[in-house]
């Protein structure tokens, strides 16, 4: 995983820009978790993908992958445009739930499910796993409510906002440990969850979802 | 009542200026080096270019924080534990082996010779103060000088805390067997004890009206200050942080705690300090991300409150709240990386040897 050429596509949005996409990319361990598993070829989706980390490490490791990516906010997509021009990526400010989504063969979304009811969370992982092409992978990261979420909304934070009113959501909507698993089988994925907290003592456990 | 604007900040750490120190801070790096000018006692974080005087780093961090600002008879309060004290060792030293004293070594014995030198080379002609409240001397000086702008004693006010390393900090440090030999982890539950640092923080701080009349940016506001005593022990904290817990909710005022969106912690990387404030922190400011830097910049005791009041003003600008650089298992919730949040009230609290403690709240203009 190359963080330092894919932190540098952002050195040109200044420093504070370059030390945040280092920071994140270094720091968070499940970029290393998703990058191992992915696909050299085909589509990439990132579901809520800010300002495109995930596909800027996506982009150094393999020129040959297509990169698409969703985010209701466009500030943090404008960043992910001017940082991955070269790569020509779709980059679209759309809601997922109502977005038509290309046929992908990894979908990652990271961090995302807990700004919407259970409800909607199973409805946009069914509709995630029918745009995964056959043998194509869905990962998906949440909190769990039952597995310390205060201690772990307080480290990755943004998602925190929301408890404080800060951000865009209804609200956050933990769900117990073993609920988004259950989620991705009832949609025929075979899924696997990873621990990649790496000797943390927060939950961070990544579900990767296997497309027959 | 005025209201206190910060309409200048400056810093100089291991890691460069406030700019350098905040960029490498969202990267995670560390400025803990070597052993520094005095080896033996474990990893500093030591400027380049070194060994400096106190004066000369609490200048750089002035001129940044001033800019082109010339406020007219701006006060000048200045914050340090050892001064200019790394000359008049060396001056000691050549006496005690039979050499001549001069001048020096008077100045180099005075704690004000830094404010000293500001007010004279900055032609700052308010009043001016040096106060030494050990680790919270930055914070204090912060909030002594927005006090003075509330009150009307001035319109504009440098607040500054700095220290060089020397050998009485050092040594001293060493004696108490406080320092990591490793690195400071602040937060983590194999931390080993602090790293020293060497550094100045400074912030220009201006009645909000008059700030505005002439057009000046405003960063953000000093909002409160909160100090107490522990009145408890010469170097360990009050175990329950009664004076930390008093401190915090006199800087908080009427505000409820919850809305604090920020602290930028103590933190030390010591057994005692870090034990006590994660406890106090959790209770008190139950709602705020939490983070130390003193596992990237050292501990820079006198300038150290005024270092991370200058960081937590970029991070409010910003609108980017920065790592607790170091933690590999935290002991409490801290941040580990970066987070984009734009906070509308932060804390920056300090505890000093002494058992002097000090916590400044700042509002964001940008919330």
């Amino acid at each position: 995983m190359n963080v330092e050429a894919a932190a540098a596509r952002y050195a040109p949005q200044g420093r504070v820009a370059l030390g945040f996409a280092k920071g994140k990319m270094g720091g968070d361990p499940v970029y290393a978790a998703v990058l191992a598993r992915m696909p050299a070829e085909g589509t990439l989706l990132d579901v809520g993908c800010g300002e495109g980390y995930l596909l800027a490490l996506a982009a150094e490791a393999h020129p040959g992958l297509r990169l698409v990516g969703l985010d209701h906010d466009e500030g943090r997509l404008g960043s992910a445009k001017q940082a991955l021009t070269d790569r020509a990526p779709a980059l679209t400010s759309e809601d997922a739930r109502t977005a038509t989504l290309p046929q992908a063969d990894a979908i990652a979304c990271l961090d995302v499910l807990h700004y919407q009811p259970a409800d909607q969370q199973d409805e946009l992982i069914a509709k995630l796993a029918g745009a995964l092409r056959p043998g194509g992978q869905l990962w998906i990261r949440d909190a769990a409510a039952d597995a310390g979420w205060r201690s772990t909304l307080t480290t990755w934070s943004e998602r925190f906002a929301v408890a404080v009113g800060r951000h865009r959501g209804d609200g956050v909507f933990l769900r117990p440990r073993g609920e988004l698993p259950a989620a991705m089988a009832a949609c025929g994925l075979r899924v696997e969850s990873v621990d990649c907290s790496e000797g943390t003592p927060f939950a961070n456990v990544l579900h990767v979802g296997h497309a027959p | 009542m005025r209201e206190v604007a910060i309409t200048g900040v400056g810093a100089v750490t291991a890691l460069g200026d406030l700019d350098a120190t905040f960029a490498a801070l969202l990267e995670g790096r560390s400025g803990i080096g070597g052993p520094g000018p005095f080896p033996g006692k474990g990893p500093v974080a030591a400027i380049e270019g070194g060994p400096h005087l106190t004066s000369a780093l609490a200048l750089r961090a002035a001129r940044d924080a001033l800019g082109d600002s010339q406020p007219p008879r701006m006060g000048v309060v200045g914050g340090s534990t050892s001064g200019d004290m790394i000359v008049g060792e060396q001056e000691y030293e050549a006496w005690f082996r039979g050499g001549p004293t001069g001048p020096r070594f008077l100045w180099s014995q005075l704690c004000d010779r830094p404010a000293e030198i500001l007010a004279r080379t900055l032609g700052a002609t308010g009043p001016r103060l040096t106060l030494s409240t050990a680790c919270a001397s930055g914070a204090s000086a912060v909030g002594v000088g927005a006090d003075w702008v509330r009150s009307g004693r001035c319109d504009a006010v440098l607040a500054f805390g700095a220290d060089a390393l020397c050998q009485l900090t050092v040594h001293g440090f060493g004696s108490l067997q406080a320092m990591s030999p490793e690195g400071c982890r602040p937060f983590d539950l194999a931390r080993t004890g602090l790293s020293l640092g060497e550094g100045a923080g400074a912030l220009l701080l201006e009645d909000l009206q008059s700030a505005r009349r002439r057009g000046a940016t405003v960063l953000a506001l000093v909002t409160g200050y909160g100090t107490a005593a522990d009145a408890w022990h010469a170097t360990a904290p009050h175990p329950e942080g009664r004076g930390a817990r008093d401190a915090i909710r006199a800087a908080l005022g009427d505000l409820p705690p919850e809305r604090v969106g920020y602290v930028n912690a103590h933190g030390t990387g010591t057994k005692h300090n870090d034990e006590m404030e994660g406890a106090v922190l959790a209770e008190e400011l139950p709602a705020a991300a939490v983070s130390s830097i003193k596992g990237a910049i050292g501990h820079t005791l006198g300038a150290a409150g005024a270092i991370e009041l200058a960081v937590t003003v970029k991070a409010l600008v910003e609108g980017v709240l920065p790592p607790n650089v170091g933690v590999r298992d935290p002991a409490v919730p801290v941040l580990q990386e970066p987070v984009r949040r734009h906070v509308e009230h932060a804390i920056s609290v300090n505890f000093a040897f002494g058992g002097t403690n000090a916590a400044v709240r700042l509002t964001s203009v940008h919330v």
